[in-house]
């Protein structure tokens, strides 16, 4: 198919086109700079390389760069994803490269956070500089080649017009490309000039029947489930367009494109997984449990990417849904499940005001008690959560920061990894050095030391029970722990050096979580 | 199986509105509207208002066309962001074009309904049909 020539380039840096060692959990390490360890082996853990063909096609690539594969080459279009690595060789003959990321400059959270803390760029954007810097783009771009990026990091581009110049990058797409890419693509081709700039609006999404279906494997058998979602959170743009569930034909198709090529496991992929099939926020039983039945079929184990508080909360308390799901996914040998939750807040008073739907169908009053449930529920489930919580919200007071402390020792009995991120309102970023400029507050300082003897605690019991238990990943395991042993000594440091009564003392940390289970 | 995916269908807002509309972005109908001069604060401030009024009178598509001169990047892609960060709703299309460029393009689209913005130091064009001039507070230059 390759020809040694290709006209469309699909690809993104290492810190995207890897597999994170089957272990999607560990790529929250390329969102952050290397930290006690050299950045070489920071990349290893984090973003190995991916395999690939002697064409240099990955074996697995992103999600959205594989959509978009799919999508030229229905339409007759000789474009293939390409890794990283090999994208050179291709350029000479290229019409299009296009570029696909999470975080292209590391400007989202929680890099944005790393960043902030460390003081050090993280490696995803020190990754895709690198990358950028490292073709031969200037001979290409005589010869006439486009450069189309998007992504749902697309809008960084608008901070960068020093790199769209040195790179000469031609059109940043942001939002759902299916009904755009074409059009560009045919500009190109009849030598037409490119749009700078595509923002797809609600309108222009497409629908299901318009999404095509992947034709090689996705990144640890990710596959998407659902677009968009109805809760409405004001920080969070996924939720500005319509819901579209996808249906379970299409969804087996894609899950059985990557079990012939050789990903045996897969990532059940929606802002909101227990939101399958619903009508509006009630949730359907039916669909889930033949999702899941489905996914059990095809699938040696199964992750979920994100779901709701409210939701695990509403489906175990109203339907005993969660501990169905998981009898269903224990059927195939498989010990425990996957998922990020997003916590936001303790405050009641800052839930009303940027997510009254997140409790749903819960009062937003009732927020810390529905957040303390489902963690309750996870844990006698197995579901293991990466929690993320959000410092900074606009209005955010003292009280609502000391709210969130609260809540997070009330949840010190739950198996689960919190991590705090930085809210950057849009106004901040015209600054460019807007990381700097974070405030931290000391009720942040209570909230971040709280996260970090949460998240050690269990990462080491994570690390060895469920996550890495399988002796191939001994090495890593090792070095992971190593890492934890080195952020706990810097933890007790920082609290020292900022006269804090230590909480981060491991062993006294764990007995008070024995304490609080009790 | 058949259950859900009826219920899917049933329940997909996008089904028949949407699929009636479906095909690529570029082939939909856009309100036009072309930018020349200055982009100031107060340029930028006059095109959010555009976009803001195109949202009241349910448009759903901008093309947003800037004539720029040579050597203005950087405080253009500023005024950019500022412009298109405020906006979540609209689909749209930003297209760039050399200053030099505005009065051939005017008379290859005469007739053609296009909102042209002029910013401090623009020209006044000459007519053409559907063509609506605006200025930015009085900052075209007769």
């Amino acid at each position: 198919m390759l020809e040694n020539k290709l006209d469309i380039i699909l690809t993104t840096d290492r810190s995207m086109m890897t597999t994170h060692h089957g272990k999607e959990f560990l790529g929250f390490m390329a969102t952050g700079p290397a930290v006690g360890m050299p950045e070489r082996l920071w990349m290893w853990i984090a973003c190995p390389k991916m395999r690939t063909d002697s064409a240099g096609r990955p074996w697995q690539a992103p999600y959205a760069l594989r959509k978009l594969e799919a999508l030229l080459q229905d339409r007759g279009y000789n474009a293939a994803v390409i890794d990283p690595d090999h994208v050179n060789k291709y350029l000479a003959d290229a019409k299009i490269l296009m570029l696909s990321h999470h975080d292209y400059f590391a400007l989202c959270p929680p890099s944005s956070e790393w960043w902030v803390v460390t003081k050090k760029e993280p490696v995803n954007s020190k990754s895709f500089r690198s990358f950028m810097d490292g073709l031969n783009l200037a001979e290409a771009k005589r010869r006439g080649l486009k450069i189309i990026v998007g992504g749902p990091a697309a809008w960084q581009w608008l901070y960068k017009p020093d790199l769209i110049e040195r790179w000469g990058i031609d059109t940043i797409v942001d939002g759902e490309g299916e009904r755009v890419v074409t059009g560009l693509v045919e500009r190109v081709y009849a030598g037409e000039p490119l749009p700078r700039y595509v923002f797809v609006g609600p309108s222009d999404v497409p629908s299901i029947e318009e999404i095509p279906l992947i034709k090689r494997p996705s990144i640890n058998g990710l596959i998407e489930i659902m677009r968009g979602c109805p809760r409405g959170c004001k920080f969070c743009s996924v939720t500005l367009r319509p819901l579209r569930h996808i249906p379970l034909d299409r969804i087996e198709k894609e899950m059985l494109v990557n079990v012939e090529g050789g990903v045996e496991s897969g990532i059940l992929h929606s802002e909101d997984i227990l939101l399958y099939g619903a009508m509006g926020l009630k949730l359907n039983p039916d669909a889930l449990i033949k999702l899941h039945q489905l996914a059990r079929r095809h699938w040696k184990s199964i992750a979920w990417s994100h779901a709701s508080l409210a939701a695990v909360k509403n489906a175990e308390e109203e339907y005993h849904l969660i501990s169905k799901i998981m009898e269903i996914v224990k059927s195939g040998g498989q010990d425990y499940l996957g998922v990020e939750v997003g916590i936001e807040t303790g405050s009641v008073r800052l839930a009303r005001k940027i997510m009254p739907a997140k409790s749903a169908p819960y009062p937003p009053e009732m927020w810390p008690e529905i957040v303390e449930d489902a963690f309750a529920i996870m844990h006698e489930n197995n579901i293991v959560p990466a929690a993320t919580l959000i410092l900074g919200l606009p209005e955010e007071t003292p009280d609502d920061v000391m709210k969130t402390a609260e809540l997070i020792d009330r949840l010190r009995p739950y198996r689960s990894l919190i991590v705090p991120m930085f809210f950057v309102p849009m106004g901040i970023l015209k600054n460019k050095d807007w990381f700097t400029d974070v405030k931290v507050t000391d009720e942040h300082i209570e909230v971040m030391r709280r996260c970090l003897w949460h998240s050690i605690y269990w990462a080491e019991k994570i690390l060895s029970e469920f996550y890495l238990r399988n002796p191939k990943y001994f090495p890593l395991r090792w070095m992971l722990q190593l890492f934890l042993k080195y952020a706990t000594y810097k933890g007790r440091l920082i609290e020292r050096k900022l006269g804090l009564t230590p909480l981060g003392r491991r062993e006294k940390y764990g007995e008070e979580v024995l304490a609080a289970a009790q | 199986m058949t259950s859900t995916l009826k219920l899917l269908s049933s329940n997909s807002p996008l089904s028949s509105e949407r699929l009636a509309g479906a095909g690529c972005l570029f082939s939909q109908k856009f309100l036009k509207i072309w930018f020349a001069g200055e982009l100031d604060e107060k340029a930028v401030e006059h095109l959010k208002r555009k976009l803001g009024e195109a949202l009241a009178r349910r448009e759903r598509r901008i093309l947003l066309r800037f004539y720029l001169e040579e050597g203005s990047h950087e405080s253009y892609y500023d005024a950019l962001r500022n412009i298109l960060l405020s906006n979540v709703s609209l689909s749209i299309v930003v297209e760039e074009r050399p200053a030099s460029e505005l009065e051939r393009d005017l008379e290859k689209a005469s007739g053609e309904e296009i909102l042209l913005v002029l910013g401090r130091g623009a020209s006044k064009p000459s007519r053409s049909a559907g063509l609506i001039v605006e200025e930015v507070e009085g900052d075209a230059r007769e």
